[in-house]
């Protein structure tokens, strides 16, 4: 009882972390989406020696561990830059370094995908081509649950400050509870959303007349 | 002393400096501190309890009592000359003192301008100083939180680098202690030797330093450049090996009232190794040197070493790329390792989540009643939960509980391998429970069960391969609870020795070259069972 009641004091501070999480998910989303567009038309070109050298590309960064990656951003990139039109020195966050790593598994995921919803475009199979949503949605929701590693390069997201919380009350015994409720966390947003994919690739798939697991 | 003893110990001294004598070259230094009677050795007055000065003015420390000890084992008298940071080697250079013992740190620029003597007598660095009770044990634990630092001091930048610290700055030491007492950062990051000089204070009770030192410099003794090679660097570096070996640095260290330092430790232990036949492990070669595995690596040059460690350390002097796991046997030695344990990590999670998954998906697609809908279940538990969380709430959580009521401590590498393959067996369950229901369009009876699993396992092998390839990618992760894989020993590398840029692109390239080689190997397995599968139907 006693520890149900110090999660619940604990949850608004949790919550904010979770935000930092889904921030996090959302950008490498988006500029997984920004990049990985692009080489996958170029993986669809037909000059032969660029469709290559893109797929090769592909490959490479499918293949980039992400948690790895993430300590290489943080470490590597600096933590200001300059750019020429502005007057301060732009700070890069440890949020965003954290979101680039991770939009490199959004780079691979997506232009793979996509490459194939094109030539399906291409193919005139329309309806193929539209399971790139729910694939790319799948792709979201594995970043998502990524986004946690962003604790060990001390972004305050929520594992992060799920070991505050354990620290500030000096509990070890609340170590157990506040891990599982923060698991609940992100399962309360995945699963509806692996849920919602799951319906829109049967529905697709009934369209395209075949229902091949993916 | 008795005349006896008085013989004894000359012909010692005398036969000391014979040996020393081999293979070096006469010293004019050593030959007019001989005649004199008199040895300069350079000391520092403001550096307590290293040299300063007691209430009479006259210089007392533990380097003052190492200069002291210098003198009477060479049978003169000591004339201790005060020197500053600024001008210790200088007024070597200059031939106004001929030894200097002053908080000199080692390094490959001041060995340009001066001998220094092998081995290093101790070693500095920093670390942080913070309140008890704060639970952070290394200097992972400092990863993003903010840490008070002084302006202006040569290890900010790199400390912040190397550990990821998010550094405020203050103008001078005042102003960053009452940052640290008024709770605008978690510590305080300066020179040990400093640190412990204010939590001997009674105003900072309750605080304490429990970081190992960081950004360490072992510090030499230091004669003029002309002394190198000669009888007298020889000399004094005998007398530095029997400071270690004798013990006489830890109980200095112990009676100034330092705390006892890992390197002196480390040091004496190397220095007393002895080989099979008895003798010094780090004895002078013929040609007068000491081995180099006695030597410090990053302060050799190609042209000391031979092999391996001669290519490592001509890359680094013409390319500046720092690849001391290839010079430095100690960094080689765990980097190889990381690698090893890497592999094994690799193949283990590939072995655990195919049978896993394999498990899961007859439990689920058996139709047992309540024991598959809990499979279900527990499988979108593990699915959609981080398998970093689910690693903390094994190893800290259970593994807390587990050792406090039995006394048993779980293995990091098993319990990250058992959390991995749980999160990507979920997903292989997934895809050979989807390979089922695609299967039943067809076949209404099709059922998973060992005789049919491989069917639906060849229908999904894509989505299996990629959970796989997936799987090995996250073995990285275990770094999270301290398995020493790849990523935990560059970071430990890169540490160490500052060569940040380098070891994280190696890191990335290595891992690249093992996944790439990993997953070749995976698809000519998949290829070979297919191939079997079909000639057996």
């Amino acid at each position: 009882m006693e520890t149900l009641e110090t999660l619940w004091t604990w949850t608004p501070f949790l919550l904010q972390g979770f935000g930092w999480n889904v921030l996090i998910a959302f950008s490498a989303g988006l500029i997984g989406l920004a990049f990985g567009v692009p080489l996958a038309y170029l993986m669809r070109a037909r000059t032969r020696w660029v469709a290559g050298v893109s797929q090769r590309t592909s490959g490479v960064i499918h293949h980039l561990p992400t948690f790895a990656l993430i300590f290489y951003m943080a470490v590597i990139l600096p933590a200001e830059v300059s750019l020429p039109w502005m007057d301060a020195p732009l700070r890069v966050a440890a949020w965003f370094k954290v979101a680039l790593a991770l939009s490199a598994m959004q780079i691979g995921y997506v232009s793979e995908n996509f490459s194939i919803a094109l030539k399906a475009w291409r193919d005139g199979d329309a309806a193929k081509s539209m399971l790139f949503i729910p694939g790319w949605i799948n792709g979201f929701l594995i970043t998502a649950i990524a986004s946690s590693n962003a604790s060990v390069v001390g972004v305050n997201e929520l594992v992060s400050r799920c070991n505050t919380v354990i620290a500030a009350t000096g509990q070890t015994d609340l170590m157990i509870p506040v891990y599982l409720y923060a698991s609940l966390f992100f399962l309360a947003f995945c699963f509806p959303l692996a849920w919602a994919v799951g319906k829109l690739k049967t529905r697709l798939a009934a369209r395209v007349g075949l229902s091949r697991p993916r | 002393m008795t005349g006896r003893k008085w013989f004894l110990r000359c012909g010692f001294w005398l036969m000391f400096l014979a040996c020393a004598g081999v293979g070096a070259t006469p010293s004019p230094t050593l030959q007019a501190i001989e005649k004199s009677g008199v040895i300069r050795i350079g000391v520092k007055s403001d550096f307590p309890p290293f040299g300063m000065l007691d209430g009479e003015g006259q210089p007392k420390g533990m380097e003052i009592d190492l200069a002291r000890d210098v003198a009477r084992r060479l049978n003169v008298s000591a004339s201790l000359v005060k020197v500053t940071t600024e001008n210790r080697l200088q007024r070597l250079e200059q031939g106004a003192v001929d030894l200097v013992i002053a908080t000199t740190a080692d390094t490959i620029e001041r060995r340009r301008i001066a001998t220094a003597i092998e081995p290093p007598y101790y070693a500095g660095g920093v670390t942080v100083m913070m309140r008890e009770n704060q639970r952070i044990q290394d200097w992972a634990g400092l990863r993003g939180k903010t840490v008070c630092a002084t302006q202006g001091a040569y290890y900010n930048r790199p400390m912040a680098e190397r550990f990821l610290l998010d550094l405020v700055i203050y103008r001078d030491t005042r102003d960053a202690l009452l940052g640290l007492r008024d709770g605008r950062c978690v510590g305080y990051l300066y020179t040990q030797s400093a640190i412990h000089a204010f939590l001997a204070k009674e105003e900072w009770k309750g605080y304490a330093a429990p970081l190992p030192l960081a950004m360490v410099s072992q510090w030499a003794l230091f004669v003029s450049r002309a002394e190198k090679g000669t009888a007298y660097e020889r000399a004094i570096g005998d007398i530095v090996a029997e400071w270690h070996r004798s013990g006489f640095l830890k109980e200095r260290e112990a009676a100034w009232g330092l705390p006892p330092s890992p390197f002196l430790n480390q040091t004496q232990a190397q220095w007393l190794a002895q080989d099979k036949a008895g003798h010094w492990v780090c004895s002078r070669t013929p040609e007068g040197e000491w081995p180099t595995a006695c030597r410090n690596t990053a302060l050799l040059t190609s042209a000391e070493a031979t092999g391996l460690q001669n290519i490592g350390l001509l890359i680094k002097e013409r390319t500046g790329i720092d690849l001391s796991f290839v010079y430095d046997p100690f960094d080689r030695a765990r980097f190889f390792k990381g690698l090893a344990i890497t592999v094994v990590m690799m193949a283990a999670c590939v072995l655990a989540s195919l049978a896993w998954g394999m498990a899961w998906a007859l439990l689920v697609d058996g139709r047992v009643r309540w024991l598959s809908a809990l499979a279900r279940l527990a499988a979108v538990y593990a699915r959609m939960t981080p398998p970093l969380l689910q690693m903390y709430l094994l190893f800290f959580g259970v593994g807390g509980v587990l050792f406090a009521s039995l006394g048993w401590s779980l293995y990091p590498m098993a319990v990250a391998i058992g959390c991995m393959s749980c999160y990507t067996g979920a997903a292989i369950m997934n895809s050979l429970v989807e390979a089922a229901r695609h299967r039943r369009l067809s076949n209404p009876s099709f059922r998973l069960k060992t005789g049919t699993l491989m069917q639906a396992a060849l229908l999904a092998k894509g989505p299996i391969m990629g959970s796989l390839i997936n799987v090995m990618k996250q073995t990285v992760m275990a770094s999270a609870i301290g398995v020493p894989e790849l990523l935990l020993v560059s970071l430990a590398i890169m540490a160490d020795q500052g060569n940040v840029n380098v070891m994280m692109n190696v890191l990335l390239v290595a891992y690249l070259a093992l996944i790439t080689a990993a997953a070749a190997l995976l698809a000519w397995l998949q290829a070979w069972v297919t191939r079997r599968h079909q000639g057996v139907h």
